[in-house]
């Protein structure tokens, strides 16, 4: 349940007044307050009544509402002061708003899944035509992801620490010569954990530079 | 291109997009056929899109995330939904609008997002990464350099939006930097 608020020259939710206020539609002097707090008392009454969860964005936006009328009221500023202090007060609050407003409109879009439907997922079109890959988005989940799927197949030796046999420099070179790449294939060619991780920092730097290009494919990341 | 040539293309783009499992853009359609120009493709995807909506029939090719593909009217899909076992999408409230803020104001800190929200959103934003909606598209050059956060192809994909230009327009989430430009073309006052 929205608060309806009725005031002689006002009818409607809470968060409306506070728009137009803000927007100097309405004057926050002629806001009758003690109205406000009654009429939100009641709707709070209301509530607890119903064993209801009290709405709380609904008192934030009262408690602003009072807020922004007694900081006028003790100061009694100039009009410019009371300009600055009325949007100071609700810009945020306006802000969030107009976000609830795009949260809304984005859920009335025909949503995937929810009221439209593509044709039923079978084969993924990668696995069947040759030519067309989909680019990955990279992302550092998924990729880590990947990382640690390999790390727990690939080797269990025991690593002993030594001087970097292996740099980023060195890998990058080497998978910068090769045209195509799998993620599983350097995990095979990795003699240890260490190897394979210098071999992934390469990759990333090559992506990084916008020389490799991620696909994917199921589950396999490629290198181009 | 003869009539003929041009009518064989559109059925051939029309067996590919009903194959395909998700949207294909007319650069991958130029990938596959490759005896065919961008522009020629170009003109038998748009002249199938009209031929479906003048068919009305129970499903269109949409234009969506950068590509075409085929999908249902909107008002059949509770008969779908009786077929389709998995839950239809759902999210919060609260994630719905963590993702209309990351969606109008990307590329947008983790930090950004709460000061806008007033609350924290670590869970949230879990949540939408998981879901592929959200990615983390860099850092903000700034002490700490936090992640910033932008939505995916995927994001467009399942609220079916052409690009990321033709999010619904409101009028208090004008771009304040540019960074998302206002719709162009037809539907560009469907925010309205």
């Amino acid at each position: 349940m929205d608060c309806v608020i009725k005031l002689p020259e006002f009818e409607g939710p809470l968060d409306l007044l506070l728009y137009l206020v803000h927007k100097n539609e309405m004057d926050i002097f002629e806001i009758p307050l003690s109205s406000i707090t009654d009429q939100f008392l009641d709707y709070v009454e209301a509530c607890l009544a119903e064993g209801r969860r009290l709405n709380p964005e609904f008192l934030f936006m009262a408690s602003v509402l009072i807020h922004l009328k007694s900081r006028l009221l003790i100061d009694t500023p100039s009009e410019e002061e009371t300009q600055e202090t009325q949007s100071e007060i609700t810009t945020p609050l306006i802000g969030y708003l107009s976000f609830k407003e795009a949260a809304s409109r984005l859920n009335s879009l025909e949503v995937l899944f929810r009221d439209v439907f593509p044709r039923r997922p079978g084969n993924s079109i990668e696995e069947i035509v040759v030519g067309i890959e989909r680019e990955l988005e990279v992302d550092l989940a998924r990729l880590t992801q990947a990382f640690r799927a390999l790390v727990k197949r690939g080797p269990t030796e025991k690593i002993t620490i030594s001087p970097p046999k292996w740099t980023v420099r060195e890998k990058f070179e080497e998978l910068r010569s090769k045209e195509r790449v799998r993620l599983r294939e350097l995990a095979s060619i990795s003699s240890c954990i260490e190897e394979f991780l210098v071999y992934f920092m390469a990759l990333l730097e090559l992506v990084f530079q916008g020389i490799g290009r991620i696909t994917e494919s199921g589950d396999e990341v490629e290198v181009l | 291109m003869t009539s003929t040539r041009s009518q064989r293309l559109e059925l051939i783009v029309e067996a590919i997009l009903f194959f395909s499992d998700r949207p294909l853009s007319i650069k991958e359609l130029e990938e596959i056929l490759q005896e065919h120009t961008y522009g020629e493709i170009k003109e038998a995807v748009l002249s199938l899109k009209k031929g479906y909506e003048a068919m009305n029939r129970s499903f269109l090719l949409v234009e969506v995330a950068g590509g075409f593909q085929f999908r249902t009217r909107e008002e059949f899909s509770v008969f779908i939904q009786r077929l389709y076992r998995s839950s239809p999408y759902r999210l919060s409230e609260a994630a719905l609008e963590t993702l209309a803020i990351i969606a109008y104001r990307q590329p947008i800190s983790k930090g950004e997002i709460e000061e806008l929200r007033g609350v924290d959103v670590s869970h949230i934003l879990k949540v939408l990464l998981e879901k592929g909606l959200v990615r983390v598209a860099g850092r903000k050059e700034v002490p700490g350099r936090p992640l910033l956060y932008g939505t995916t192809k995927r994001f467009l994909e399942v609220f079916g939006l052409k690009d990321i230009n033709h999010l619904p327009q409101i009028e208090e989430l004008a771009p304040p930097s540019g960074e998302i430009h206002s719709p162009k073309g037809e539907d560009g006052g469907k925010g309205h």
